[in-house]
């Protein structure tokens, strides 16, 4: 299996821009996206800090160009944005048929939805015309209607393995080209800010009622985002063959579970360290070769202690510059692997490092420090890109200069 | 915590043992529709409470990934650990996937399930679509010729091997068909499953349908059995398991029990009495204009 797989497009909307170039235009101007909630009905409205899409689903369904009278979610329309601009920047449109695949993941799919219309549902005597919109909770229906918008159906899935859940799509639509199985894949994930959400993560006691600061020792937590992020990926004879632009190559890959606790890191970060350690042997590389990582870093005590000490363990004292874009997008849950995979190939294609804002002050328990400002040119080799999630679930993507 | 966990949990730690397996090389689930119980619990307490008093269990029970996650805590397997949720072929991707680590060598075992569970409070919103019939318990419900069928859940595991000692069955086929309902494009990978496999149409045994007893849904059965297997026995299944998202696990289980005991159970209503052994069945599934075909052949 020695086929390459490379990055032909790419795909984004957060709370940071719309589109590729204005996400790349907020991460060098040092402007993050977090401030209070305007599309959500929420007791939490003022107090809570997210980092949300600015757009109302009306809005959205205009960009996306999605017909309004048939039930939709806001997942459903970001999804569509992100991957159409990744399908399209790749020049896909134009391209002869060659077996392509959508692999989109989330975490809460269509819950947006439910929890307005909950109590509707619920009630027996209640059968309007909002009952159409049943069939939009459940977490592939999103992944349906941007495939159909896309119109691909030679292969399509979802996974939904919480935070790790749009790298893990990433992952399997590198292994399914290694091995034949399709030619082409628009890979990544999207997820909506829910209410749902926001009170799992509050109840939980996990979310910063600052920006949150990862890696600082003052971190009190996560902001919660929403977004969606895809990459276009394709077997190397296939882009070349299409004369497209490759960007870069997605080398390594690991899935691990830290088995350790539902939602906790374990203190020495096992599972971590060996998502990264077998991410770096599938990519053949030691681990001197990489130049830049893009760490989950959510802001959590937990999480930023435990990654940092996975890190410390594969590294030693040679740890590679570091930031976490979650301090300008929040933690966009099923979409951070998506979209974080955008932001590490537009490191490798501009030669900059995007800086972890609102980081002052080191943790005690660790001697590392991410990077705070802006760095360009920047030879970028190979960067790793960690995202971990609930259920232990840990994964690493490597990508590469070509 | 909700049922489909416990269902899971014990499902992966049956089969586990029956294998003889202590720590899968990978754990890959499918669930159409996750952890709904806790899901509700804890949306149902957000909107009763208006977002307050909130206790965060059932929260964090209620992410699609927590069966698949409390296997690997209860064996402490730090291997692989993928959840499928693409409607009614979340159990088939994962099956996709699972053969996929096995061709990789990047398993030499893996630990496949497919879970979903019924709620009262899934039950009754599906009631308002007509979604269910009453007092039906038996395989008579598929001749009725009305609409809706049987609610279901249910957990079932598989080890799959590359080096098995004692196998059920051994996979020959698994095959995904997305949005379309031409006869051509269905011909077409049946054509592949059995070029692939040196077979033809009438070395099929048995052929297991998805049917669920509703009249208009299982018009896509009678036509896939009428166009390519006429002459092949054939019998539905769901009115065993009922019908939910991964129901074809329930049917792969079956399948597999039919090919290693060589017996037939006596609830699976048969189009005609097989005249001999069967070796050879292949599953067919079908929603939306999506469809599954999955080929198990006896060892």
């Amino acid at each position: 299996m020695s086929r390459k797989v490379v990055i032909t497009g790419l795909g984004v909307i957060s709370s940071i821009g719309n589109n590729v170039q204005e996400n790349y235009n907020s991460l060098t101007s040092l402007k993050p996206g977090i401030g209070h909630i305007q599309n959500l009905d929420t007791v939490h409205k003022n107090i809570i800090p997210v980092s949300e899409v600015k757009f109302s689903d009306k809005d959205l369904a205009h960009m996306a160009e999605f017909d309004m009278s048939r039930p939709v979610t806001r997942t459903t329309l970001l999804g569509i944005i992100a991957a159409r601009e990744a399908y399209h920047s790749a020049g896909l449109d134009k391209v002869a048929k060659l077996r392509t695949g959508f692999i989109s993941a989330t975490s809460v799919g269509g819950m947006g939805k439910t929890e307005m219309l909950y109590q509707k549902y619920l009630d027996p005597a209640d059968n309007g015309d909002f009952m159409k919109f049943l069939e939009t909770h459940d977490c592939g229906e999103s992944t349906e209607r941007i495939a159909e918008a896309l119109g691909i159906k030679d292969y399509m899935t979802t996974i939904s393995t919480a935070c790790s859940s749009s790298a893990n799509s990433i992952m399997l639509g590198a292994r399914m080209i290694k091995a034949g199985m399709l030619d082409r894949v628009i890979a990544g994930g999207v997820d909506s800010l829910t209410v749902f959400t926001i009170n799992g993560f509050n109840t939980l006691m996990i979310l910063d009622k600052e920006h949150c600061r990862p890696f600082d020792d003052s971190r009190q937590g996560l902001n919660l985002g929403e977004g969606a992020g895809y990459i276009v990926i394709e077997s190397e004879e296939a882009a070349k063959a299409g004369n497209r632009p490759i960007l870069a190559e997605v080398s390594g890959y690991a899935n691990t579970n830290d088995a350790y606790h539902q939602t906790a890191s374990s203190p020495d970060g096992q599972g971590a360290f060996l998502a990264m350690k077998k991410a770096l042997e599938v990519a053949g590389l030691t681990a001197e070769e990489i130049d830049y990582i893009n760490v989950h870093g959510t802001g959590t005590p937990n999480n930023d202690l435990s990654e940092g000490t996975a890190m410390t363990r594969l590294f030693g004292t040679q740890v590679p510059k570091f930031s976490s874009t979650k301090s300008y997008t929040g933690h966009t849950l099923g979409a951070c692997g998506g979209i974080e995979a955008v932001y590490s190939t537009l490191s490798i294609m501009n030669k900059t490092i995007f800086p972890n804002i609102n980081f002052k002050v080191k943790m005690k328990e660790l001697d590392l420090a991410p990077e705070t400002s802006l760095l360009s040119g920047v030879d970028i080799k190979s960067v790793l890109s960690n995202s971990f999630g609930f259920g232990g679930n840990n994964s690493a993507l490597v990508f590469k200069k070509i | 915590m909700g049922r489909v966990i416990k269902m899971g949990v014990a499902a992966a730690n049956y089969c586990l043992r029956d294998a003889k397996v202590e720590n899968p090389d990978a754990i890959i689930t499918g669930t159409g529709m996750g952890c709904l119980e806790d899901t509700e619990n804890f949306l149902c307490n957000i909107l009763n409470n208006k977002e307050q008093f909130l206790t965060p269990t059932s929260f964090i029970q209620s992410t699609h990934n927590t069966v698949g996650a409390q296997i690997a805590l209860l064996l402490t397997c730090n291997n692989y650990n993928f959840t499928y949720v693409h409607r009614d072929l979340s159990f088939e991707s994962a099956f996709v996937d699972s053969i996929l680590l096995l061709k990789e060598g990047e398993a030499s075992n893996v630990l496949l399930g497919g879970v979903d569970e019924m709620t009262p409070n899934h039950y009754s919103i599906h009631s308002k679509k007509g979604f269910w019939r009453k007092g039906v318990t038996t395989s008579e419900f598929f001749y009725e010729n009305s609409k809706g069928t049987i609610p279901g859940e249910g957990a079932a595991f598989f080890t799959l091997s590359s080096s098995p000692k004692d196998p059920y069955a051994a996979v020959l086929a698994v095959e995904i068909l997305f949005n379309t309902n031409s006869q051509e494009d269905l011909k077409k990978i049946l054509d592949r499953i059995f070029s692939s496999n040196n077979l033809e149409a009438k070395d099929i045994d048995l052929i297991l349908l998805g049917a669920n007893g509703d009249q208009e849904g299982d018009r896509v059965y009678s036509e896939f059995k009428e166009n390519f297997f006429k002459e092949n026995n054939a019998a539905a299944y769901k009115n065993l398991c009922g019908e939910y998202s991964t129901s074809t696990a329930f049917g792969v289980w079956l399948a597999s029990q039919i090919l290693k005991k060589k017996e037939i159970p006596a609830g699976v209503s048969l189009s005609r009495t097989p005249e001999k052994e069967v070796s050879k069945i292949l599953l067919y599934n079908s929603y939306n204009g999506n469809h599954s075909l999955i080929l198990l052949s006896s060892c």
